[in-house]
Protein backbone atom coordinates (compact mmCIF):
# COMPACT_ATOMS: atom_id res chain seq x y z
CA UNK A 1 0.00 0.00 0.00
CA UNK A 2 1.57 3.08 -1.09
CA UNK A 3 1.70 6.16 1.26
CA UNK A 4 -1.47 8.36 -0.61
CA UNK A 5 -3.30 4.65 -0.30
CA UNK A 6 -2.41 4.66 3.67
CA UNK A 7 -3.59 8.00 4.38
CA UNK A 8 -6.71 7.78 2.27
CA UNK A 9 -7.84 4.51 4.18
CA UNK A 10 -7.08 6.66 7.68
CA UNK A 11 -9.30 9.27 6.62
CA UNK A 12 -11.73 7.16 5.11
CA UNK A 13 -11.37 5.11 8.60
CA UNK A 14 -12.27 8.63 10.27
CA UNK A 15 -14.89 9.57 8.45
CA UNK A 16 -12.98 12.28 6.53
CA UNK A 17 -13.09 14.46 9.80
CA UNK A 18 -9.50 15.60 9.43
CA UNK A 19 -10.04 16.64 5.84
CA UNK A 20 -13.42 18.58 6.57
CA UNK A 21 -11.11 20.36 9.45
CA UNK A 22 -8.75 21.24 7.04
CA UNK A 23 -10.94 22.33 4.71
CA UNK A 24 -13.03 24.25 6.63
CA UNK A 25 -10.19 26.19 8.53
CA UNK A 26 -7.98 26.59 4.46
CA UNK A 27 -11.24 28.53 3.61
CA UNK A 28 -11.39 30.71 6.50
CA UNK A 29 -7.42 30.93 6.09
CA UNK A 30 -8.20 32.37 2.54
CA UNK A 31 -11.44 34.61 3.58
CA UNK A 32 -8.98 35.87 6.21
CA UNK A 33 -6.01 36.80 3.95
CA UNK A 34 -8.42 38.73 1.47
CA UNK A 35 -10.97 40.27 3.96
CA UNK A 36 -9.23 40.92 7.76
CA UNK A 37 -8.20 44.39 8.65
CA UNK A 38 -4.61 44.19 8.76
CA UNK A 39 -4.48 44.59 12.76
CA UNK A 40 -2.99 42.68 15.44
CA UNK A 41 -5.84 40.62 16.39
CA UNK A 42 -6.16 39.43 12.94
CA UNK A 43 -3.01 38.43 12.41
CA UNK A 44 -2.54 36.98 15.59
CA UNK A 45 -6.01 34.97 14.08
CA UNK A 46 -4.70 34.23 10.87
CA UNK A 47 -0.91 33.08 12.28
CA UNK A 48 -3.30 30.48 14.40
CA UNK A 49 -5.48 29.28 11.83
CA UNK A 50 -2.32 28.72 9.26
CA UNK A 51 -0.49 26.80 12.53
CA UNK A 52 -3.34 25.10 12.83
CA UNK A 53 -3.55 23.90 9.39
CA UNK A 54 0.39 23.41 8.58
CA UNK A 55 -0.01 20.94 11.72
CA UNK A 56 -2.74 19.20 10.08
CA UNK A 57 -1.14 18.71 6.58
CA UNK A 58 2.24 17.84 8.51
CA UNK A 59 0.76 15.30 10.85
CA UNK A 60 -1.34 13.60 8.05
CA UNK A 61 0.72 14.35 4.60
CA UNK A 62 3.85 13.36 5.70
CA UNK A 63 4.47 11.89 9.64
CA UNK A 64 1.82 9.43 8.90
CA UNK A 65 3.17 7.32 6.67
CA UNK A 66 6.75 7.13 9.01
CA UNK A 67 5.26 6.83 12.76
CA UNK A 68 3.21 3.36 13.82
CA UNK A 69 -0.47 3.97 14.24
CA UNK A 70 -0.04 4.54 18.28
CA UNK A 71 2.87 6.90 18.16
CA UNK A 72 1.41 8.93 15.42
CA UNK A 73 -1.63 9.34 17.73
CA UNK A 74 0.57 10.28 20.58
CA UNK A 75 2.07 12.24 17.98
CA UNK A 76 -1.09 14.34 17.19
CA UNK A 77 -1.40 14.84 20.86
CA UNK A 78 1.64 16.82 20.99
CA UNK A 79 0.98 18.60 18.09
CA UNK A 80 -2.36 19.59 19.64
CA UNK A 81 -0.73 20.62 22.53
CA UNK A 82 1.25 22.79 20.69
CA UNK A 83 -1.81 24.28 18.49
CA UNK A 84 -3.67 24.64 22.26
CA UNK A 85 -0.87 26.90 23.65
CA UNK A 86 -1.38 29.49 19.94
CA UNK A 87 -5.32 28.82 20.61
CA UNK A 88 -4.82 30.21 23.69
CA UNK A 89 -3.11 32.88 22.96
CA UNK A 90 -5.11 34.05 19.63
CA UNK A 91 -8.10 34.09 21.47
CA UNK A 92 -6.82 35.48 24.89
CA UNK A 93 -5.59 38.93 23.05
CA UNK A 94 -8.71 38.69 21.44
CA UNK A 95 -11.15 38.47 24.98
CA UNK A 96 -8.45 40.74 26.21
CA UNK A 97 -9.17 43.92 23.29
CA UNK A 98 -13.15 42.81 23.74
CA UNK A 99 -13.79 42.74 27.30
CA UNK A 100 -14.41 45.37 29.94
CA UNK A 101 -14.41 44.13 32.44
CA UNK A 102 -10.96 44.82 34.92
CA UNK A 103 -10.97 41.94 36.97
CA UNK A 104 -11.41 39.35 34.21
CA UNK A 105 -8.92 41.25 32.23
CA UNK A 106 -6.58 40.53 35.25
CA UNK A 107 -7.51 36.99 35.70
CA UNK A 108 -7.22 35.92 32.36
CA UNK A 109 -3.71 37.69 31.98
CA UNK A 110 -2.45 35.26 34.88
CA UNK A 111 -4.82 32.13 33.07
CA UNK A 112 -2.27 32.55 30.08
CA UNK A 113 0.70 32.76 32.43
CA UNK A 114 -0.55 29.92 34.32
CA UNK A 115 -1.16 28.09 30.81
CA UNK A 116 2.50 29.39 29.48
CA UNK A 117 3.83 27.54 32.66
CA UNK A 118 2.07 24.49 31.89
CA UNK A 119 2.87 24.60 28.44
CA UNK A 120 6.77 24.88 29.43
CA UNK A 121 6.57 22.50 32.35
CA UNK A 122 5.26 19.65 29.76
CA UNK A 123 7.75 20.25 26.84
CA UNK A 124 10.61 20.62 29.26
CA UNK A 125 10.44 17.45 30.83
CA UNK A 126 9.07 15.80 27.96
CA UNK A 127 7.02 13.62 30.34
CA UNK A 128 8.00 10.23 28.08
CA UNK A 129 7.80 11.46 24.71
CA UNK A 130 5.24 9.66 22.71
CA UNK A 131 4.06 7.49 25.05
CA UNK A 132 0.77 6.72 26.41
CA UNK A 133 1.49 9.44 29.38
CA UNK A 134 2.48 11.82 27.52
CA UNK A 135 -1.26 12.04 25.30
CA UNK A 136 -3.18 11.91 28.48
CA UNK A 137 -1.34 14.87 29.78
CA UNK A 138 -1.55 16.31 26.33
CA UNK A 139 -5.54 15.47 26.58
CA UNK A 140 -5.80 17.10 29.85
CA UNK A 141 -3.72 20.26 28.48
CA UNK A 142 -6.57 20.69 26.09
CA UNK A 143 -9.16 20.15 28.72
CA UNK A 144 -7.33 23.39 30.64
CA UNK A 145 -7.02 25.39 27.27
CA UNK A 146 -10.93 24.82 26.69
CA UNK A 147 -12.21 25.64 30.48
CA UNK A 148 -9.83 28.67 30.33
CA UNK A 149 -11.56 29.75 27.30
CA UNK A 150 -15.26 29.54 28.17
CA UNK A 151 -15.72 32.14 31.13
CA UNK A 152 -14.53 35.08 28.65
CA UNK A 153 -17.22 33.77 26.91
CA UNK A 154 -19.97 34.24 28.85
CA UNK A 155 -18.23 37.67 30.26
CA UNK A 156 -18.65 38.39 26.74
CA UNK A 157 -22.15 37.20 26.47
CA UNK A 158 -22.78 39.72 29.94
CA UNK A 159 -21.49 42.69 28.61
CA UNK A 160 -22.84 42.05 24.94
CA UNK A 161 -26.21 42.05 26.65
CA UNK A 162 -25.06 44.97 29.42
CA UNK A 163 -24.18 47.45 27.05
CA UNK A 164 -25.86 49.85 24.65
CA UNK A 165 -26.67 47.51 21.28
CA UNK A 166 -26.06 49.83 18.77
CA UNK A 167 -24.47 47.66 16.06
CA UNK A 168 -26.64 44.79 14.32
CA UNK A 169 -25.26 41.50 16.32
CA UNK A 170 -25.03 39.45 13.12
CA UNK A 171 -22.32 42.58 12.00
CA UNK A 172 -20.37 42.09 14.84
CA UNK A 173 -17.26 39.91 14.00
CA UNK A 174 -17.05 39.56 17.48
CA UNK A 175 -20.19 37.83 18.02
CA UNK A 176 -19.24 35.35 15.24
CA UNK A 177 -15.65 34.67 16.78
CA UNK A 178 -17.24 33.91 20.87
CA UNK A 179 -20.29 32.09 19.38
CA UNK A 180 -17.92 29.84 17.38
CA UNK A 181 -15.04 29.85 20.32
CA UNK A 182 -17.70 28.71 22.78
CA UNK A 183 -19.84 26.24 20.44
CA UNK A 184 -15.98 24.59 19.99
CA UNK A 185 -14.77 24.70 23.18
CA UNK A 186 -18.31 23.51 25.59
CA UNK A 187 -18.71 20.62 22.68
CA UNK A 188 -15.33 19.25 22.68
CA UNK A 189 -14.91 19.15 26.43
CA UNK A 190 -16.58 16.14 27.10
CA UNK A 191 -14.33 14.86 24.35
CA UNK A 192 -11.31 15.83 25.41
CA UNK A 193 -12.19 13.90 28.86
CA UNK A 194 -14.11 10.94 27.10
CA UNK A 195 -10.78 10.11 24.57
CA UNK A 196 -8.78 8.02 25.63
CA UNK A 197 -11.92 6.09 27.81
CA UNK A 198 -13.28 5.56 24.36
CA UNK A 199 -10.11 4.31 22.28
CA UNK A 200 -9.03 2.17 25.03
CA UNK A 201 -12.85 0.58 25.80
CA UNK A 202 -15.08 0.74 22.75
CA UNK A 203 -12.60 2.09 20.21
CA UNK A 204 -14.92 1.41 17.61
CA UNK A 205 -16.93 4.54 18.29
CA UNK A 206 -13.82 6.80 18.63
CA UNK A 207 -13.73 7.87 15.14
CA UNK A 208 -17.88 9.49 15.49
CA UNK A 209 -17.18 10.69 18.46
CA UNK A 210 -13.66 12.62 17.36
CA UNK A 211 -16.02 13.79 14.48
CA UNK A 212 -19.16 14.45 16.36
CA UNK A 213 -17.63 15.79 19.26
CA UNK A 214 -14.27 17.81 17.69
CA UNK A 215 -14.45 17.62 14.20
CA UNK A 216 -17.44 19.23 13.47
CA UNK A 217 -17.44 21.65 16.46
CA UNK A 218 -13.58 23.24 15.35
CA UNK A 219 -15.23 23.03 11.41
CA UNK A 220 -18.25 25.06 12.96
CA UNK A 221 -15.67 27.53 14.60
CA UNK A 222 -13.86 27.99 11.50
CA UNK A 223 -16.94 28.78 9.78
CA UNK A 224 -17.48 31.24 12.04
CA UNK A 225 -14.16 32.90 11.98
CA UNK A 226 -14.86 33.00 7.77
CA UNK A 227 -17.84 34.66 8.95
CA UNK A 228 -16.38 37.13 11.26
CA UNK A 229 -13.42 38.15 8.51
CA UNK A 230 -16.74 38.63 6.14
CA UNK A 231 -17.73 41.22 8.41
CA UNK A 232 -14.84 43.04 6.75
CA UNK A 233 -14.50 45.33 10.17
CA UNK A 234 -12.31 45.11 12.85
CA UNK A 235 -12.42 42.11 14.80
CA UNK A 236 -12.57 43.56 18.00
CA UNK A 237 -16.12 45.22 17.15
CA UNK B 1 -24.73 -6.47 19.36
CA UNK B 2 -27.81 -4.79 20.42
CA UNK B 3 -26.01 -3.26 23.24
CA UNK B 4 -23.59 -1.30 21.12
CA UNK B 5 -26.47 -0.06 18.76
CA UNK B 6 -27.73 1.36 22.48
CA UNK B 7 -24.99 3.03 23.40
CA UNK B 8 -24.61 4.75 19.98
CA UNK B 9 -28.07 5.76 20.56
CA UNK B 10 -27.72 7.04 23.76
CA UNK B 11 -24.54 8.66 23.08
CA UNK B 12 -26.63 10.67 20.07
CA UNK B 13 -29.13 11.76 22.20
CA UNK B 14 -26.71 13.22 24.78
CA UNK B 15 -24.45 14.89 22.11
CA UNK B 16 -27.91 16.38 20.26
CA UNK B 17 -29.27 17.58 23.48
CA UNK B 18 -25.87 18.98 24.44
CA UNK B 19 -25.94 21.41 20.90
CA UNK B 20 -29.58 21.71 21.00
CA UNK B 21 -28.73 23.22 24.70
CA UNK B 22 -26.40 25.39 23.25
CA UNK B 23 -27.97 26.34 20.30
CA UNK B 24 -30.93 27.55 22.56
CA UNK B 25 -28.31 29.21 24.73
CA UNK B 26 -27.76 31.25 21.37
CA UNK B 27 -30.81 31.96 19.94
CA UNK B 28 -31.78 33.16 23.60
CA UNK B 29 -28.60 35.29 23.22
CA UNK B 30 -29.77 36.87 19.75
CA UNK B 31 -33.15 37.28 21.31
CA UNK B 32 -32.17 39.22 23.91
CA UNK B 33 -29.98 41.48 22.30
CA UNK B 34 -32.27 42.19 19.19
CA UNK B 35 -35.30 42.96 21.71
CA UNK B 36 -32.82 45.39 23.68
CA UNK B 37 -31.66 46.88 19.99
CA UNK B 38 -35.24 47.56 19.24
CA UNK B 39 -35.56 49.57 22.89
CA UNK B 40 -32.35 51.52 22.65
CA UNK B 41 -33.30 52.73 18.71
CA UNK B 42 -37.09 53.56 20.06
CA UNK B 43 -35.42 55.51 23.07
CA UNK B 44 -32.60 57.00 20.91
CA UNK B 45 -36.08 58.11 17.86
CA UNK B 46 -37.69 59.71 21.48
CA UNK B 47 -34.67 61.71 21.72
CA UNK B 48 -34.26 62.78 18.67
CA UNK B 49 -37.80 64.06 19.20
CA UNK B 50 -37.20 65.50 21.68
CA UNK B 51 -34.14 67.47 20.69
CA UNK B 52 -35.73 68.11 17.61
CA UNK B 53 -38.70 69.39 20.22
CA UNK B 54 -36.72 71.45 22.32
CA UNK B 55 -35.08 73.08 19.03
CA UNK B 56 -37.88 74.01 17.95
CA UNK B 57 -38.97 75.47 21.12
CA UNK B 58 -35.92 77.49 21.51
CA UNK B 59 -36.29 78.93 18.18
CA UNK B 60 -39.70 80.06 18.62
CA UNK B 61 -38.61 81.51 21.58
CA UNK B 62 -35.73 83.14 19.57
CA UNK B 63 -38.39 84.12 16.94
CA UNK B 64 -40.63 85.94 20.07
CA UNK B 65 -37.34 87.95 21.69
CA UNK B 66 -36.97 89.19 18.10
CA UNK B 67 -39.88 90.42 17.56
CA UNK B 68 -39.70 92.04 21.22
CA UNK B 69 -36.25 93.76 20.54
CA UNK B 70 -38.04 94.81 16.97
CA UNK B 71 -40.52 96.55 18.93
CA UNK B 72 -38.93 98.31 21.40
CA UNK B 73 -36.58 99.84 18.48
CA UNK B 74 -39.41 100.61 16.88
CA UNK B 75 -41.10 101.95 20.15
CA UNK B 76 -37.95 104.05 21.74
CA UNK B 77 -36.41 104.87 19.08
CA UNK B 78 -38.03 104.98 15.72
CA UNK B 79 -41.07 106.14 16.21
CA UNK B 80 -39.91 108.22 18.77
CA UNK B 81 -38.05 110.30 15.81
CA UNK B 82 -40.81 109.92 13.05
CA UNK B 83 -43.30 111.66 15.84
CA UNK B 84 -40.81 113.88 16.54
CA UNK B 85 -39.92 114.81 12.96
CA UNK B 86 -43.65 115.13 11.85
CA UNK B 87 -44.11 117.20 15.14
CA UNK B 88 -41.68 119.42 13.68
CA UNK B 89 -43.21 119.23 10.05
CA UNK B 90 -46.31 119.87 11.20
CA UNK B 91 -45.83 122.97 13.47
CA UNK B 92 -43.86 124.35 10.21
CA UNK B 93 -44.56 128.31 10.14
CA UNK B 94 -44.19 128.40 6.09
CA UNK B 95 -44.03 132.12 6.21
CA UNK B 96 -40.97 132.40 8.32
CA UNK B 97 -37.67 130.69 5.78
CA UNK B 98 -35.39 130.56 9.20
CA UNK B 99 -38.00 128.78 10.90
CA UNK B 100 -38.29 126.61 8.17
CA UNK B 101 -34.98 126.02 7.34
CA UNK B 102 -34.03 125.38 10.96
CA UNK B 103 -37.48 122.54 11.07
CA UNK B 104 -36.36 120.94 7.88
CA UNK B 105 -32.80 119.94 8.71
CA UNK B 106 -33.75 119.19 12.36
CA UNK B 107 -36.69 116.41 10.31
CA UNK B 108 -34.00 115.20 8.05
CA UNK B 109 -31.83 114.83 10.84
CA UNK B 110 -34.01 112.33 12.42
CA UNK B 111 -34.69 110.86 9.52
CA UNK B 112 -31.25 110.05 8.58
CA UNK B 113 -31.56 108.71 12.00
CA UNK B 114 -34.06 106.50 11.95
CA UNK B 115 -32.88 105.19 8.45
CA UNK B 116 -29.78 104.57 10.38
CA UNK B 117 -31.60 102.59 13.05
CA UNK B 118 -33.67 100.67 10.42
CA UNK B 119 -30.17 99.83 9.48
CA UNK B 120 -28.68 98.51 12.35
CA UNK B 121 -32.04 96.33 13.27
CA UNK B 122 -31.91 94.92 9.82
CA UNK B 123 -27.95 94.05 9.93
CA UNK B 124 -28.28 91.73 13.66
CA UNK B 125 -31.67 89.88 12.67
CA UNK B 126 -30.13 89.02 9.46
CA UNK B 127 -28.62 85.52 9.44
CA UNK B 128 -27.38 85.50 5.73
CA UNK B 129 -24.01 86.49 6.68
CA UNK B 130 -23.22 83.59 9.21
CA UNK B 131 -24.78 81.06 6.95
CA UNK B 132 -22.30 82.99 3.71
CA UNK B 133 -19.05 84.42 6.22
CA UNK B 134 -19.45 82.27 9.81
CA UNK B 135 -19.85 83.18 13.38
CA UNK B 136 -16.62 84.71 13.68
CA UNK B 137 -17.07 87.24 10.90
CA UNK B 138 -20.66 87.82 11.96
CA UNK B 139 -19.46 88.55 15.34
CA UNK B 140 -16.82 91.01 14.03
CA UNK B 141 -19.82 93.14 12.66
CA UNK B 142 -21.99 92.86 15.70
CA UNK B 143 -18.89 93.73 17.56
CA UNK B 144 -18.53 96.84 15.43
CA UNK B 145 -22.36 98.10 16.09
CA UNK B 146 -22.17 97.75 19.66
CA UNK B 147 -18.69 99.99 19.35
CA UNK B 148 -20.46 102.29 17.31
CA UNK B 149 -23.78 103.05 19.59
CA UNK B 150 -20.31 104.08 21.44
CA UNK B 151 -22.98 103.11 25.06
CA UNK B 152 -19.56 101.55 26.59
CA UNK B 153 -15.83 100.20 25.29
CA UNK B 154 -15.64 96.88 24.11
CA UNK B 155 -12.30 94.28 23.25
CA UNK B 156 -12.71 91.29 21.40
CA UNK B 157 -10.25 88.33 20.78
CA UNK B 158 -10.54 85.46 18.76
CA UNK B 159 -7.56 82.37 19.56
CA UNK B 160 -7.51 78.85 18.11
CA UNK B 161 -8.32 78.37 14.64
CA UNK B 162 -11.82 78.78 13.86
CA UNK B 163 -14.01 75.20 12.80
CA UNK B 164 -17.04 76.33 10.66
CA UNK B 165 -19.99 74.27 12.70
CA UNK B 166 -23.37 74.00 11.03
CA UNK B 167 -25.19 77.32 10.52
CA UNK B 168 -28.17 76.18 12.55
CA UNK B 169 -25.90 75.69 15.59
CA UNK B 170 -23.55 78.73 14.88
CA UNK B 171 -26.70 80.90 14.29
CA UNK B 172 -28.04 80.06 18.14
CA UNK B 173 -24.59 80.93 19.33
CA UNK B 174 -24.28 84.09 17.57
CA UNK B 175 -28.02 84.83 19.11
CA UNK B 176 -26.68 83.61 22.54
CA UNK B 177 -23.86 86.18 22.47
CA UNK B 178 -26.15 89.16 21.09
CA UNK B 179 -28.62 88.15 24.04
CA UNK B 180 -25.37 88.66 26.52
CA UNK B 181 -25.04 92.41 25.01
CA UNK B 182 -27.85 93.29 24.86
CA UNK B 183 -28.19 92.46 28.22
CA UNK B 184 -25.34 94.67 29.30
CA UNK B 185 -26.98 97.53 27.57
CA UNK B 186 -30.41 97.47 28.92
CA UNK B 187 -28.98 96.30 32.63
CA UNK B 188 -25.18 96.26 33.55
CA UNK B 189 -24.71 100.21 33.04
CA UNK B 190 -21.10 99.00 31.94
CA UNK B 191 -18.66 101.53 30.92
CA UNK B 192 -15.92 98.49 29.26
CA UNK B 193 -16.91 95.53 28.30
CA UNK B 194 -14.53 92.18 26.93
CA UNK B 195 -15.20 89.35 24.13
CA UNK B 196 -12.99 86.74 23.60
CA UNK B 197 -13.61 83.03 21.34
CA UNK B 198 -11.34 80.28 21.34
CA UNK B 199 -11.41 77.48 19.39
CA UNK B 200 -10.13 74.24 20.10
CA UNK B 201 -10.46 70.77 18.22
CA UNK B 202 -12.98 69.87 20.60
CA UNK B 203 -14.49 72.85 21.93
CA UNK B 204 -15.30 76.62 21.28
CA UNK B 205 -14.81 78.55 24.46
CA UNK B 206 -17.04 82.15 24.63
CA UNK B 207 -16.25 84.48 27.61
CA UNK B 208 -18.20 87.88 27.67
CA UNK B 209 -17.57 90.11 30.66
CA UNK B 210 -18.51 93.58 31.91
CA UNK B 211 -17.32 96.19 34.38
CA UNK B 212 -21.05 96.54 34.60
CA UNK B 213 -23.77 96.83 37.71
CA UNK B 214 -23.19 93.18 38.03
CA UNK B 215 -26.39 90.61 40.15
CA UNK B 216 -26.86 88.06 42.70
CA UNK B 217 -27.25 85.35 40.35
CA UNK B 218 -28.49 83.20 43.07
CA UNK B 219 -31.79 85.40 42.99
CA UNK B 220 -31.88 85.70 39.18
CA UNK B 221 -32.07 81.80 38.82
CA UNK B 222 -34.64 81.64 41.55
CA UNK B 223 -36.37 84.89 39.55
CA UNK B 224 -36.20 82.69 36.60
CA UNK B 225 -34.89 85.79 34.28
CA UNK B 226 -36.34 85.05 30.61
CA UNK B 227 -32.90 86.13 29.25
CA UNK B 228 -31.00 84.17 31.09
CA UNK B 229 -32.95 81.25 31.12
CA UNK B 230 -32.87 81.66 27.41
CA UNK B 231 -28.90 81.69 26.61
CA UNK B 232 -28.76 78.50 29.24
CA UNK B 233 -31.69 76.52 27.27
CA UNK B 234 -30.15 77.29 24.36
CA UNK B 235 -26.34 76.29 25.18
CA UNK B 236 -27.96 72.82 26.90
CA UNK B 237 -29.12 72.50 23.03
CA UNK B 238 -26.24 72.44 22.11
CA UNK B 239 -24.77 70.38 24.54
CA UNK B 240 -22.75 73.24 26.34
CA UNK B 241 -22.35 74.20 29.39
CA UNK B 242 -23.00 78.23 30.60
CA UNK B 243 -20.87 79.74 33.86
CA UNK B 244 -22.16 83.26 35.58
CA UNK B 245 -19.97 84.98 37.86
CA UNK B 246 -21.56 88.09 38.79
CA UNK B 247 -21.83 90.26 42.29
CA UNK B 248 -23.32 93.09 42.60
CA UNK B 249 -21.44 96.08 41.66
CA UNK B 250 -18.74 94.08 40.70
CA UNK B 251 -19.67 93.22 36.81
CA UNK B 252 -20.22 89.88 35.73
CA UNK B 253 -18.55 87.36 33.75
CA UNK B 254 -20.08 84.83 30.94
CA UNK B 255 -18.42 81.90 30.03
CA UNK B 256 -19.97 79.09 27.17
CA UNK B 257 -18.16 75.76 26.67
CA UNK B 258 -20.06 74.73 23.16
CA UNK B 259 -18.68 71.01 21.97
CA UNK B 260 -17.61 71.22 18.30
CA UNK B 261 -19.48 68.58 16.47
Amino acid sequence: MDRFEKMIKLLDSRYYSDLIVAVFELIAIITGLIYARKDKTSVFFLAYLIFDFLIIIVDYGILYCYFSEKEFSNFVCFTNTLISFAELLAYYHFFLKIIHSKNTNKLMKILRVVFSVIIAIFITTGYGFLTNRFAYVSLLIGVIELLFLVPPSFVYFYELLKNEPIIDLYKRPSFWIVTGIFFYSVVSIPDYLIERSVAYYKPKYWNITNLLLFSIPISINSIFLTKAFLCKKTLTI
Amino acid sequence: MQKNADDIVVFLIIVSALILALAAFIAIMVYLYRKKQISFFQNLEQIKLDHEKTLMSAQLEMQESTFQHISREIHDNISLSLTLAKLRLNTLNRDDRNEVEEKVTASVTLLTQCINDLSDISKSLNSDIIKQQGLTRALEDEVQRIRDAGMFTLDSWLTGNPIYMDAQKELIIFRVIQEAFNNIIKHAEARHAELSLHYDRERLYIAIDDDGNGFDTRLAREHQKAGLRNMETRVKMLRGTMIISSLPEFGTNLSFTIPID
